[in-house]
């Protein structure tokens, strides 16, 4: 109760800014939001590097197979010059060429055309440079073509120089051709076998052709060599078969290469071609060279010609398949890469908007439910979309703590209601209580002189409603009476037996015939006052005005106090059993006199049961003093000063008991 | 409200163990003097020697009391002190109650 009243003694405003103040702070929220975003961000950045890797790798084949494409043509125009360099020096020795050279150096031009073409396309590092000698090499090309043109047919010397322009040139191509490879590099262990063998076979083939040249010109006459030179020659040839068992091994090793076979070639070279040099070789020597020895070595010269063709065509066709199925492979791979990719993005946002809407929404929808109960907004609690069993358990509690919130202010509503009430009907009640106290106020008689006496009073209930009451008044022989009354306890119940005494008594007194004193009104009041009603205690008197003598009788009450002239304060009576305790009580009259300014006091026992702050009572003793002290004042101020001293003495504002005091003077 | 009881030669003492007997107790020692003669108790001994004051409340729960018994029996007060005396002189008390000086006495009077 007294935990509630603190909890909402809390102003209104300052919990709303504690509440809002909260609002700045993380939350759960903004955590799990941050966690998916992060987790979204380096989801993403994983499947753009996966990507771009395999794009990477995608680039880099289609790139190879653009400058392979170069390659190739560079090699055609190489090997179309060479053979056009072979027939020339064929033709000066006075040999029959097997083609034309014109349409050689024709193919040769086209070549390096689409070279200097598909180098453009191939977007090679260095390009530009080698595009520029490729453009230079074809300038050089031209220049022989025109001057071939104008060499007459059969000025060997002539033909013999332009066959040396063109293996120079030759020569040079196949430098740009490794310019090239070394640019780009090798994308794979198997294309730089391919790489390795198409070398040696270009360098078999460039070796023989070195040889046929350096032959033809020493048989057509245009040099003599030396022994020594000879001898070199011989071995320019045969070092070409030691490499060659090596080459046939990888061939055959290299996946791409499987079908093809480099030992055609090699077999040609050993078995025919070498025999066919060395034949030439001795001729020379002995210095006759049969025209038919020529020929045939001529004939494996264009053999082996066209077996590097073939097996360059072979390998040609090897890398090609290769790269593209390299490519083809790559391709897919980037495809596969982006699509899940893709398939991974989808299913992260999925996840991402399930747990927005079904943790992170429902977390939010409850966080804002918790405030609004905390600030007193009574609304019924929503349903939660969400599967989590916790969260779904949080909301019920909070519905839970809803409910109880209502109730409680259900019931305070129905507490302040009835408080309403219970003030209303004490209102009413004291309404009431106040009504009945003026009826009995009313009862009192009003201070004044009657019968030749002057009466003096002094009533205070200690509540609204008093269980004392008194009366004087004239009896029907010419005598005045007068009693007091003091009903044990207070309030309405005293109150109301005061008033049943007081009527009893008035009637009882005015009963009295004119012998008859107090006592036998009090036996009579005694005799009819029902058993079950509480006892009071009373005094009655009966004075005669003319003499003064009167007589009373003491039920239960404070004895009176005499205050003669000139004399302290004397107690009158016997003492007396209360009225309503005993069926026989035996009250007698008891006489005194009272002379012109000699004064009665009667008064109930609230007098001497005034308490002071440390439970003292006034007591007799001390009113006894008091009196004697004031009995020089007339009745007014006694009382007033009387009354001075009980408020004096008294430590509460209102008095233990109820207090009535009458003063009885004969004037 | 404190009160000592102990049965002495067939007779109740109840002692009240209070200094003062007032409005505020007065109903409760009615019930308690009550409850003891609907318990059978016909001689009953009130001893205030530790009563400092009565009010008048406290004399109708003793009168009750005795109204109660009627004739059957006897209700006695022991050992008043001076304030309580004076009330019981004013009041006459001797004519509904044996008062005796002493508990003792009290006892000796009604088991006789």
């Amino acid at each position: 109760m007294s935990g509630d009243a603190a909890a909402s003694a809390v102003a209104p405003n300052a919990r709303d800014a504690r509440f809002r103040g909260a609002r700045g702070r993380l939350t759960l929220r903004i955590v799990l939001l941050a966690i998916l975003s992060a987790f979204g961000l380096g989801l993403a950045g994983l499947m753009v590097w996966l990507g771009l890797d395999r794009w990477s790798d995608y680039r880099l084949y289609s790139h190879q197979l653009r400058v392979e494409e170069t390659r190739f043509a560079l090699r055609d125009s190489l090997l179309a010059a060479e053979q056009a360099a072979l027939d020339l020096a064929v033709l000066a020795y006075g040999g029959e060429p097997e083609r034309d050279p014109a349409d050689d150096l024709a193919r040769a031009a086209a070549s390096l055309e689409a070279t200097l073409g598909s180098l453009a396309a191939a977007d090679l590092p260095g390009g530009a440079d080698i595009a520029v000698a490729v453009a230079e090499k074809m300038a050089r090309l031209g220049t022989i073509r025109v001057e071939l043109a104008s060499t007459p047919a059969r000025d060997d010397r002539e033909l013999a120089e332009r066959a040396a322009d063109l293996r120079a040139l030759a020569l040079d191509l196949r430098s740009l051709r490794m310019r090239i490879l070394r640019a780009v590099g090798v994308p794979d262990v198997a294309m730089g076998v391919v790489h390795l063998f198409r070398n040696y076979a270009l360098q078999v083939h460039d070796t023989i052709h070195a040889n046929a040249a350096a032959y033809l010109s020493i048989l057509t006459g245009l040099r003599t060599p030396s022994a020594a030179e000879l001898t070199l020659l011989s071995r320019e040839t045969t070092r070409s078969r030691f490499a060659a068992p090596t080459f046939i091994d990888l061939v055959d090793a290299d996946p791409i290469m499987a079908g093809t076979t480099a030992s055609d070639l090699v077999d040609f070279i050993e078995s025919e071609y070498i025999p066919a040099e060395e034949a030439i070789l001795q001729g020379i020597r002995a210095g006759a060279v049969s025209p038919d020895t020529v020929a045939g070595w001529i004939a494996a010269v264009r053999q082996v010609d066209e077996l590097t063709r073939r097996m360059l065509a072979a390998t040609d066709e090897a890398a090609r398949r290769h790269l593209g199925e390299r490519l083809a492979a790559e391709w897919r791979a980037l495809v596969a890469s982006l699509l899940v990719s893709g398939g991974v993005l989808v299913a992260y946002l999925l996840c991402a908007a399930l747990i927005v809407r079904r943790v992170v929404g429902p977390l939010g929808e409850m966080r804002r439910t918790m405030l609004r109960l905390a600030e007193g907004d009574l609304r019924p609690v929503g349903v939660l979309r969400t599967p989590l069993a916790d969260l779904l358990a949080m909301n019920d509690a909070l519905r839970v703590f809803r409910i109880n919130a209502v109730r409680r202010e259900r019931l305070q509503q129905e507490r302040l209601e009835l408080h309403a009430r219970i003030a209303a009907a004490a209102r009413e009640m004291r309404a009431d209580l106040e009504a009945a106290a003026l009826v009995q106020l009313s009862q009192l008689p009003p201070p004044g002189h009657l019968g030749g006496f002057r009466f003096d009073t002094y009533f205070r209930a200690s509540r609204l409603l008093g269980g004392d009451t008194f009366d004087f008044f004239r009896l029907s022989d010419g005598r005045v009476a007068l009693f007091q009354v003091d009903v044990a306890g207070h309030g309405a119940a005293a109150s109301l037996v005061s008033v049943a005494a007081h009527i009893a008594l008035r009637r009882a007194l005015d009963a009295l015939g004119p012998e008859e004193g107090p006592a036998q009104a009090m036996e009579d009041v005694n005799r009819g006052w029902r058993e079950d009603l509480p006892y009071f205690t009373a005094l009655a008197a009966v004075l005669d005005g003319r003499t003064g003598e009167g007589s009373l009788v003491q039920a239960g009450h404070p004895y009176p106090v005499l205050l003669g002239s000139g004399a302290p304060p004397a107690r009158l009576g016997e003492g007396g059993v209360p009225v309503g305790v005993v069926p026989e009580p035996g009250w007698r009259d008891i006489p005194f006199t009272l002379r012109a300014g000699e004064r009665l006091l009667v008064f109930s026992d609230g007098i001497y049961d005034v308490q002071d702050d440390t439970g003292s009572i006034f007591g007799e003793d001390r009113f006894m003093d008091l009196v004697g002290r004031l009995s020089a004042l007339p009745s007014e101020d006694l009382i007033a000063g009387i009354e001075a001293a009980l408020r004096n003495w008294s430590a509460a504002d209102e008095m233990f008991d109820d207090i009535s005091l009458v003063v009885v003077e004969r004037v | 409200m404190q009160t000592e009881e102990t049965v002495q030669d067939g007779v109740l003492v109840v002692g009240v163990r209070v200094p003062r007997l007032e409005a505020s107790n007065a109903p409760e020692f009615r019930r308690t003097l009550i409850e003891r003669i609907e318990a059978g108790h016909q001689q009953i001994v009130i001893d205030l020697a530790q009563v400092q004051f009565i009010d008048s409340s406290a004399l109708g729960a003793l009168i009750g009391a005795v109204k109660r018994m009627g004739a059957l029996g006897t209700i006695a007060l022991a050992a008043p002190n001076g304030t309580l005396s004076r009330l019981l002189t004013l009041t006459r008390m001797d004519k509904v109650f044996p008062i005796t000086e002493t508990v003792e006495d009290a006892v000796a009077k009604l088991a006789s």
